[in-house]
């Protein structure tokens, strides 16, 4: 084999980096200039789609915690017959609560339901904007999972794995897809609410695919990204300054060495200066016009959901691939006002369900939302039984992993259908039930993958986002 | 590869080059400690807890604080850092640094630009810039012998003449620019007050002085060859 010393240098590069390195590499590796690859706008993925994809881009909107199906979405007038009786014995037998101890008893629900839309979707008083909305959104009201504490189960949701470790879904789109904008990183997190979620940074972590693809936590207070601001008393001419000398220095090592990760290197350091504009420009919310952020529902300069959706819109529209929200304050257990569904479950409602739809009809708007899926739901259901936990007079569900909704919409998902049914009591799924697999598995068929095929090599084998399981849901595709 | 090495052992059968990975974030910090004389070599010991910003630590389910080291502790080595699975001291993990969920054969080796803005903003490598630069400020007597010598430390070997130039030009313009704005030298030396030499103090450093020397051994400190195994 002939070995020039440009070959050299190629194989050593390829040999080392593998496919750890996006477009500006590879740029660099043909030959274009570092700066102007950096530029160029978009970072191409690792791994070519395996047919036409319907999706670009994904919003999931977690509301952490897990909301109530039976008062938000999946109506049982079988619960306000039974409303205070134990539950038969026969929906019970051998199940653990998280919490529930006993023979609980059944809870009605104390909200209205009604149809609407051309569809005759059934969705609760407490969502009037997803009613008006009901033709363009997707229930599916056979979701279930495997886990019924918030942290695994989220990180299930997150990652198609109960357990710390395994890539998030917004990891494997920014490796699979890329970025579509090189300005900004391709996998965003937003968090608000009163804490934030309980699986913590492993919601949004890389696992084993290169770190390049971990989400970016945009923060509320201080930096968004972190280390964006120089340190104080340096402004943008001083780090112009010293980036230049950089550039300087980096690029006689590179004609000295030919080693194209240094042509890389000063290229990121070039994004990571753009950054430090092009991140406090996104933030920054007043570009908007009042009447948007009013109809987002954003009052001041608070941090809250309603900022987080319309940040994430102005993220869609830059091209980030997949933006990850989390809301606190779904877990309506009923040991208080708190926590209860009369009080709190309401609240968080109107916190998050305004600008839901209103991300939701923006995004339609520009033309973003047939290309864009959007995914609004929470880690697993609850109780159809009321948790009473140690006698509370507050009314509450306990977590419940056999069945819960996730409302869909854009992204060539079939709008205006509610997919599956619960039993007479919501208690387990009795058609077209829909693991976190299943749900993966259809979303990557959306971004244009074979969940089978789209895989990652760890440890000694090639692991996929689906983990051995799920299925594509065709009956949720338009 | 030199013209030189790929004549005479093109296919490198003698192993004299190889790869030039990155360095992993904790020998890059104990490294950038080091050079600047900031380390602290004690050996064992509680965990210590590094600067890092407000609200990035975020454990699986815990209230627990992360309250920045001061004094000695600061300092260091990278291995000493606490940890905790699910919950990672920010820097360590912008830079490929494992979970610890698993255990791992090979460490990824991304080049991001997060990390770009760590290695320039991180208060852990702004303090070791600005030690670096009071270093050489202390070390030599004239601007000529102290780039010397602060380039000598981080990168082991002399400028060269195109090296000694980018860098004087660049202890001009930052010079320059802090003697003109006496209050961005000072909030910037108060920022790195923990990692600049106690009283008492040459009087030639000045805070505009310290400010631009910090500015010079940033950009040495930020070199792909300081950053990479040669």
């Amino acid at each position: 084999m002939s070995s020039s010393p440009h070959d050299l240098a190629r194989r050593a590069f390829l040999g080392r980096t593998g496919l750890a390195l996006g477009g500006i590499a590879l740029g660099s590796l043909l030959g274009r200039d570092a700066r102007a690859a950096a530029t160029r706008g978009g970072t191409r993925g690792a791994v070519a789609v395996h047919h036409a994809p319907r999706a670009k881009r994904v919003v999931w909107l977690h509301m952490a915690g897990a909301p109530s199906q039976l008062d938000l979405f999946d109506p049982k007038p079988d619960l306000a017959r039974l409303d205070r009786q134990p539950i038969p014995d026969s929906f019970t037998r051998g199940e653990r609560f998280a919490f529930i101890k006993g023979t609980p008893k059944v809870l009605a629900s104390p909200y209205r339901f009604a149809r609407h839309g051309q569809s005759g979707a059934e969705v609760s008083e407490l969502l009037p904007n997803f009613a008006a909305l009901a033709d363009r959104l997707t229930f599916v009201r056979s979701m279930h999972t495997t886990q019924f504490n918030h942290a695994p189960a989220q990180i299930l949701v997150a990652s198609g794995h109960e357990r710390l470790g395994r890539p998030s879904f917004g990891s494997w789109a920014s490796y699979g897809l890329g970025s579509e904008n090189e300005d900004l990183p391709a996998f965003v997190v937003l968090s608000s609410g009163k804490y934030g979620p309980d699986g913590g940074a492993s919601l949004w972590s890389s696992g084993f695919l290169p770190s390049v693809h971990q989400g970016v936590r945009l923060r509320t207070s201080g930096d968004p990204v972190p280390f964006l601001s120089n340190p104080p008393g340096v402004d943008a001419a001083g780090r112009r300054n010293v980036l230049d000398a950089l550039a300087r220095l980096n690029a006689r090592a590179l004609d000295r060495t030919a080693d194209p990760e240094i042509a890389t290197r000063i290229a990121q350091y070039e994004l990571a200066f753009r950054m430090q504009t092009s991140v406090p420009e996104l933030a920054d919310l007043s570009q908007e016009p009042e009447s948007m952020r009013r109809r987002y529902g954003i009052e001041g300069d608070a941090p809250g959901f309603a900022r987080n959706a319309l940040l994430a819109r102005r993220l869609l529209e830059r091209g980030v691939r997949f933006v990850q929200l989390y809301h606190w304050g779904w877990d309506s257990h009923g040991t208080s006002s708190e926590d209860d569904i009369v009080t709190s479950l309401p609240a968080r409602c109107r916190e998050c369900e305004p600008a839901s739809a209103a991300l939701i009809e923006d995004l339609a708007e520009r033309g973003l939302l047939d290309d864009t899926l959007v995914v609004w739901g929470g880690e697993f259901g609850r109780t159809p039984m009321n948790e009473e936990r140690d006698g509370s007079k507050f009314l509450g569900r306990d977590h419940h992993p056999h069945a819960f909704t996730l409302v869909l919409a854009g992204g060539g998902i079939r709008p205006g259908i509610t997919l599956g049914a619960t039993d007479e009591l919501g208690y387990r799924v009795v058609a077209d039930p829909v693991s976190v697999h299943d749900l993966h598995a259809t979303l990557l068929h959306q971004l244009g993958y074979d969940h089978e095929r789209f895989t990652f090599p760890s440890q000694g084998r090639d692991f996929r986002l689906t983990d051995v399981a799920g299925r594509v849901v065709r009956a949720l595709l338009a | 590869v030199t013209a030189e090495l790929a004549t005479r052992d093109p296919a490198n059968r003698l192993l004299a080059r190889q790869a030039r990975p990155r360095l992993e974030i904790e020998t890059l910090r104990d490294q950038s400690l080091a050079i600047s004389g900031l380390l602290d070599r004690t050996i064992g010991g509680a965990s210590v807890m590094p600067p890092q910003p407000d609200g990035v630590w975020a454990p699986v389910y815990s209230g627990d604080r992360w309250t920045d080291a001061e004094g000695p502790a600061r300092f260091r080595r990278g291995l000493y850092t606490f940890w905790r699975r699910g919950a990672h001291y920010l820097t360590f993990a912008l830079f490929d640094a494992t979970s610890r969920e698993l255990s791992c054969t090979r460490r990824a080796r991304s080049n991001s630009p997060l990390q770009a803005l760590a290695l320039l903003s991180d208060p852990a490598f702004v303090e070791a810039a600005a030690a670096l630069g009071a270093r050489a400020l202390a070390e030599s007597a004239d601007d000529a012998g102290r780039i010397e010598r602060a380039f000598q430390l981080a990168v082991l070997r002399a400028p060269d003449d195109v090296e000694r130039a980018v860098l004087h030009e660049l202890l001009a313009r930052e010079r320059a620019r802090f003697a003109a704005d006496s209050t961005a030298a000072a909030t910037f030396v108060a920022h790195v007050r923990r990692a600049l030499p106690a009283s008492p103090r040459d009087p030639s450093a000045t805070d505009a002085e310290i400010a631009a020397w910090s500015s010079v051994a940033s950009a040495i400190l930020n070199l792909d060859e300081v950053l990479t195994r040669n």
